[in-house]
């Protein structure tokens, strides 16, 4: 166990170091909106990898993959779960270079979805992109209180409430530059650390040799490769993910501010090869705890119960200054993404609203989405059923709103079609849902998540093909820079 | 189940990827096509 002063200490010294490189992104200058949203060309291939990757892999990582490597199946959880955090990132490649070339001026997806769609679909997508934006951010801010509770005893609130503070500080007074900034430094600090600590661990278990044998005797299941329960929640993480990240604010703001579409290609490349082994490694734990037997009834922190009682104190200091910047590069990005999303659409709703009005807005909307995330962090609540339903709702969108890109035949009508339908089977399937359908007499399928996430991402996008096959429309993707709002002042 | 060689090329790839990474990162920084470009002097009025 570490000092809760230690703890403190550390979490203190990684959080400042983020903060002084947030406020140097700015150099104490005043930005204009455009610049604190888009951050337009700032970022080259370097910036652009660390940021993608920092922001990515927030503490969830330290919780999600162990929670599957100890209950959900093994190595073929952690696996898929390892391989499934790096499709979207590789999807954004083709993605991103699209949407650099039909809309190089944009800032938000949902700038994109209503120039493209319309209103109807665009207030879809926009209810689901904030609420998956938002959870993902109260569940950092649950996750890191969770986590350094658990490895040094200090209190969900102080933790939060310390995290949640140095974050907006940075992220209100500097905006996209400074979580960009920020993001670089964490991802500096944060690879060295996974691979001290995650060497160091195998080493202080005895060795792989040992670490085989422990498991081997003890939870085989977890070491198969073809253990079916692991395969499955392989093969339906992969949909949970891919959704929901498509619709991540945060990681569009980075396609813009790319120097380049090939620093676009290359960056989200990159991260997307640094997220499987960090995911991997991490999910190991899981499989070591099951093999420990410190599993218990809580296999959420399976790899927090390996730290505390198998491995020497350094690794938990270690844990807790990783929890630290994992949790600040992504709580920046969401922060600063749902601020982006929410102020872009301020420009409509304010009737052209001059600069200083629209910083004001980005600011104290930074601010009320930190205290209520930081609120709930401070809550322990259980996440991971929001977590779930927000990826669900990605699932069954994801599809016609990233078709829409490309295929100039699909219309609004046949984006929501696709988008109802997929919502409907997955949420039929879905084992939260199932049961309240059930429970008005309607006849259901067994509860699945996979079919739930693979029905509501196939079913979509079959509607989605058929609509573009049926339709006699085309849409000519030369407008969609009309749709595109310029900051502190009306549209382009 | 796998064995422990596989087990221990699987770790060990792991951590040499995540080191040849960093190390790739580390050096597209320095070479000024990272932060540079973020907090270089273009900061709006």
């Amino acid at each position: 166990m570490v000092g809760t002063g230690t703890a403190v200490a550390v979490a203190g010294v990684a959080l400042l170091l983020t903060a002084v490189a947030g406020f140097r992104a700015v150099r104490g200058r005043m930005a204009s909106t455009e610049l604190l949203v888009s951050a337009r060309g700032r970022a080259a291939e370097g910036t652009v990898a660390a940021s993608v990757l920092a922001s990515s892999m927030g503490v969830w990582i330290l919780l999600a993959p162990a929670e599957a490597g100890a209950a959900f199946g093994g190595l073929p959880a952690v696996l898929g779960y390892a391989l499934g955090s790096a499709v979207p990132l590789l999807l954004f490649v083709p993605v991103g270079a699209r949407l650099r070339e039909t809309m190089p001026a944009g800032h938000s997806l949902t700038e994109y979805v209503l120039a493209r769609f319309g209103r109807r679909f665009y207030a879809f997508v926009l209810v689901v992109s904030l609420f998956y934006m938002f959870v993902f951010l109260a569940a950092e801010m649950t996750g890191v209180a969770l986590a350094l509770a658990l490895v040094a005893g200090v209190p969900p609130t102080v933790t939060a409430v310390l995290v949640g503070t140095l974050a907006l500080a940075y992220t209100a007074y500097g905006g996209l530059p400074a979580s960009l900034a920020t993001d670089t430094v964490q991802a500096l600090l944060l690879i060295p650390l996974l691979i001290v600590g995650f060497a160091g661990s195998v080493l202080a278990l005895g060795g792989v040799s040992e670490v085989h044998a422990t498991v081997a005797a003890d939870a085989p299941a977890t070491l198969s490769l073809t253990n079916p329960a692991g395969v499955e929640f392989g093969l339906y993480v992969g949909f949970a993910v891919l959704g929901a990240n498509m619709l991540n604010q945060g990681l569009w703001q980075r396609v813009w501010a790319a120097e380049s579409t090939d620093a676009v290609r290359r960056g989200f490349a990159l991260a997307a090869l640094a997220v499987v082994p960090m995911v991997f490694l991490a999910g190991l734990f899981g499989v070591v705890a099951a093999g420990l037997g410190v599993v218990g009834d809580a296999p959420g922190i399976a790899l927090f119960s390996v730290v505390t009682t198998a491995l020497p104190t350094w690794v938990g200091v270690a844990l807790v200054a990783i929890a630290t910047l994992l949790v600040t590069s992504s709580a920046d990005t969401m922060l600063n993404a749902i601020a982006a999303l929410v102020t872009v659409d301020a420009v409509r709703v304010l009737d052209g609203p001059d600069d200083a009005t629209l910083r004001r807005v980005a600011r104290v909307l930074t601010l009320v989405v930190a205290a209520v995330a930081v609120a709930v962090g401070a809550q322990g609540y259980d996440v991971l059923a929001l977590f779930l339903l927000a990826d669900l709702l990605g699932a069954a969108v994801f599809a016609p709103f990233l078709l829409g890109l490309f295929q100039p035949a699909l219309t609004e009508n046949g984006a929501l079609a696709a988008g109802t339908t997929g919502l409907a089977v997955g949420l039929a399937y879905f084992p939260i849902t199932n049961p309240l359908f059930s429970a008005f007499g309607v006849p259901l399928p067994a509860p699945s998540f996979l079919l739930a996430f693979a029905g509501a991402t196939g079913v979509s996008l079959a509607v989605s093909l058929a609509a573009i096959a049926r339709s006699d429309t085309a849409f000519e993707f030369e407008t969609l820079s009309a749709g595109v709002a310029r900051l502190g002042g009306g549209r382009r | 189940m796998i064995s422990a060689t596989v087990l221990a090329a699987a770790i060990w790839g792991a951590v040499g990827l995540l080191v040849a990474v960093f190390v790739y990162l580390a050096r597209s920084l320095l070479r000024g096509t990272g932060m540079s470009a973020v907090t270089g002097s273009e900061v709006d009025r």
